[in-house]
């Protein structure tokens, strides 16, 4: 019934008969909510778990890293239209760690991925096993390493470490595909977020709690970016820090920033009640300025000049991030609350 | 530090004060000026401890300037809640608790250990065995190692964190020594002849070993009476929230709810959990892991009723958030409550297991089943702790707010 409801509302903004009637922060509140859930978040889920499925096929066709690397880019670039929704089946067993295990500040997943390779470690024969290994064997960064790190790269079809990636890959299909699952269906999390107080279980109490949740993640994602896919690799002028990139190996550290802006841009404009000008200029401008880098794997951060043009990158950010407050956030009647990135 | 929330909602509230802010932000100021103050004092007894202990090393001296260690810890971790939404407190509490550490700048480790690292050039620089070495092609004078040195060149160096040289983690490994045990009962297992002059020294260089011990003793304590300073009358930190009753209600509330979720719940026990590293410990060298995330918890929920039970066992207490918010909205104060007691007793079971024998790092070993429910469950709890703050927030919140940026305005100034 609350659909109906929603999509009526919808019909009625748009005719002029009713264009006289304003409607209430709770009636935009449900709009923005329907809308990001449905055409933001379901979407994305569904991405996510077609492109990591095609991952487990292509590693059953020909584990070799050539062979798999399209895959994996198709794989981690359906991750980078999801991973800023760090909520409900994304943060459930903390997968979100699983899939993604970044930064590793310790070294944790070379080291775990070279143990368990000398010692042929049993745990890839054993998909439950495997999902309960330690998280710097599995995702998608252990995965780059296997695929593109001159260490782990070099392996034939049927060795040790073919058996390992195929691991990590099914065990990736295996997460994705539940995500899907326990997002999508009756139910599901979209209807945690929707329903809010009436869902069956809930966790946000009102639909602005729910858009509050989703408004959060816009937030903390495009801070995460100009924070940490920005800030590790550029250090300080006197100490960049090129080899903290993400991704790096498998030069994608340029292409995640791009995707995870274009993906906050398009959670922004579901959200916006309205136009959102001033917003859409900042992304506009940023993602012209983070293409023209011309630096897949950020190695420019070492050089001054090129550096200075991805910090300029992430100051632009703070830029978004306050047009998003007064465009989206204040029409919306909510602000950010507290992230995973709290902390140090 | 991230991000400070900022705050929110209000759109739909009015905006006036809530009766009974300015009695609440100074009880809050008065529960820190007794938590830094017990810290300092601990921290002295600590120093004490280690005195005796290099004069005369001993397994007996060793035994008694750890027991003062794990006592320091108890109100230190309280403070924690502190942090997140006191920036005077947040820009220093890195020269005390920094965490996690590559302990190879400090002193010898297990061939396990590895060298230098990518992200770490330095992580096996061993100050002790070396009096001379370089940081950043400078070369540096080591041969008396001061406060100074440790505070002031070692702390951070070469910009990486995990370069830890000084406060309570620093002094932990010089006292138990890396513990070798991975997922197995037991701690760091140094013995007290590493700090034994001449004759009978193991390790290398004891009298280093020693000077080192002792100077990242007197920095904590000097660091401390800073800090228990700005909290004491006049002192910067309580008349900053003194000051702005409205903002110091934010405050705490940001302390609490930054410290739950993001510090807590995600960095230190889900982490850790989910990459079955006992290094992922927040104290791993003396195995007091539990009591670290009890006491932060504990601290969390001393805020929000406005209640420290202090060393010498007196109680501080007055006007709490959980008053505040019983008179704004009863039915949030009841769910707000249930939550942050639901979260000590989620910890309390941490506790509880670990001080039976059923130590922090194995709850963290692969496919430990009971381990996990342990972890998860105070994970969980502190998570829904959070949604409560939340509500707190947008409840007791008076300010509007919207974040704002210098180039909001003009958005080419950063090309200037």
């Amino acid at each position: 019934m609350r659909f109906t409801l929603a999509a009526l509302l919808t019909t009625a903004m748009c005719s002029p008969l009713f264009a006289q009637s304003e409607p209430s922060l709770a009636e935009i509140q449900a709009r923005s909510l329907e809308r990001a859930v449905m055409e933001h978040t379901v979407p994305a889920v569904e991405r996510f778990d077609d492109a990591a499925r095609d991952l487990v096929l292509a590693s059953a066709a020909d584990c070799t890293p050539a062979a798999m690397q399209p895959a994996y880019h198709a794989a981690f670039d359906a991750w980078m239209g999801l991973q800023h929704l760090h909520m409900g089946p994304v943060e459930e067993n903390g997968r979100i760690l699983a899939i993604a295990f970044w930064p590793d500040k310790k070294g944790m997943i070379p080291r775990t991925l070279a143990r368990a390779i000398a010692d042929e470690d049993a745990v890839v024969n054993d998909a439950e096993g495997f999902s309960d290994a330690s998280i710097a064997l599995r995702g998608l960064f252990a995965l780059e390493y296997m695929l593109f790190d001159p260490q782990f790269d070099d392996y034939d079809a049927g060795s040790y470490s073919c058996a390992l990636v195929q691991a990590i890959s099914n065990d990736l299909g295996r997460m994705a595909h539940a995500i899907d699952m326990e997002w999508t269906e009756d139910g599901g999390f979209k209807d945690t977020l929707l329903l809010a107080g009436e869902a069956e279980s809930p966790i946000y109490l009102s639909q602005m709690e729910s858009v509050q949740a989703l408004y959060t993640m816009l937030n903390s994602s495009l801070e995460n970016t100009k924070d940490q896919r920005i800030g590790r690799p550029i250090g300080t002028f006197e100490r960049p820090r090129p080899t903290r990139a993400e991704a790096y190996r498998s030069a994608r550290s340029e292409r995640n920033v791009i995707l995870q802006l274009e993906a906050a841009r398009d959670l922004a404009h579901k959200l916006a009640p309205g136009e959102t000008p001033k917003t859409d200029d900042a992304f506009e401008q940023t993602l012209a300025l983070a293409e023209a880098l011309d630096d897949p794997d950020f190695s420019g951060a070492a050089d001054p000049m090129r550096r200075l043009k991805i910090e300029i990158v992430g100051q632009n950010i703070d830029t978004i991030l306050g047009h998003i407050a007064n465009e989206v956030g204040a029409s919306l009647g909510v602000s950010a609350g507290f992230n995973a990135s709290d902390g140090d | 530090m991230k991000r400070m929330m900022t705050a929110m909602i209000a759109a739909a509230l009015p905006a006036t004060a809530f009766a009974g802010e300015a009695e609440v932000v100074a009880n809050y100021a008065d529960i820190a000026e007794a938590i830094y103050g017990d810290s300092l004092i601990k921290a002295k007894h600590l120093d004490a401890a280690i005195e005796a202990f290099v004069a005369a090393p001993s397994d007996q001296t060793l035994t008694a300037a750890k027991s003062a260690w794990l006592a320091a810890r108890v109100p230190y971790q309280q403070s924690e809640v502190f942090r997140f939404g006191n920036p005077i407190v947040d820009d220093w509490e890195g020269k005390v608790n920094a965490w996690p550490l590559d302990e190879g700048l400090i002193d010898y480790v297990d061939a396990v250990y590895g060298g230098a690292t990518d992200e770490n050039p330095l992580a096996a620089l061993n100050v002790i065995a070396n009096p001379t070495f370089e940081i950043s092609g400078e070369t540096i004078d080591a041969s008396v190692i001061t406060p100074e040195l440790l505070g002031e060149t070692l702390h951070e160096a070469d910009e990486v964190e995990a370069n830890v040289a000084t406060g309570y983690h620093a002094i932990e490994f010089l006292l138990w020594g890396q513990d070798l045990n991975g997922t197995d009962h037991g701690a760091g297992n140094r013995p007290y002849t590493d700090y034994v002059v001449g004759e009978g020294c193991t390790g290398g260089a004891c009298d280093r070993r020693a000077q080192y011990l002792t100077a990242a003793t007197k920095l904590l304590v000097s660091d401390l009476e800073y800090m228990a300073a700005q909290w004491a009358d006049g002192g910067e930190a309580r008349e900053t929230v003194l000051a702005d009753p409205s903002a110091g209600i934010t405050a705490m509330l940001t302390g609490m709810g930054s410290l739950s979720y993001g510090e807590q719940a995600g960095e230190r026990m889900k982490l850790g959990l989910m990459l079955n590293d006992p290094e992922e410990e927040h104290d791993c060298f003396s195995d007091n892991t539990h009591n670290s995330h009890y006491y932060d918890g504990l601290g969390i929920h001393n805020v929000y009723v406005g209640q420290y039970v202090r060393v010498d066992g007196t109680l501080v207490s007055g006007e709490s958030l959980q008053d505040l918010l019983e008179a704004a909205d009863p039915a949030l104060a009841a769910d707000l409550t249930a939550a942050v007691d639901h979260t000590v007793a989620e910890l309390g079971q941490i506790k509880a297991a670990a001080e039976a024998g059923f130590s922090y790092d194995q709850m963290l070993e692969a496919g430990n089943e009971a381990g996990e429910e342990l972890i998860m469950s105070a994970v969980d709890a502190l998570v829904a702790q959070t949604r409560e703050i939340e509500r707190a927030v947008a409840a007791l919140s008076t300010e509007i707010e919207v974040e704002g940026s210098d180039s909001l305005d003009n958005p080419d100034a950063v090309f200037q």
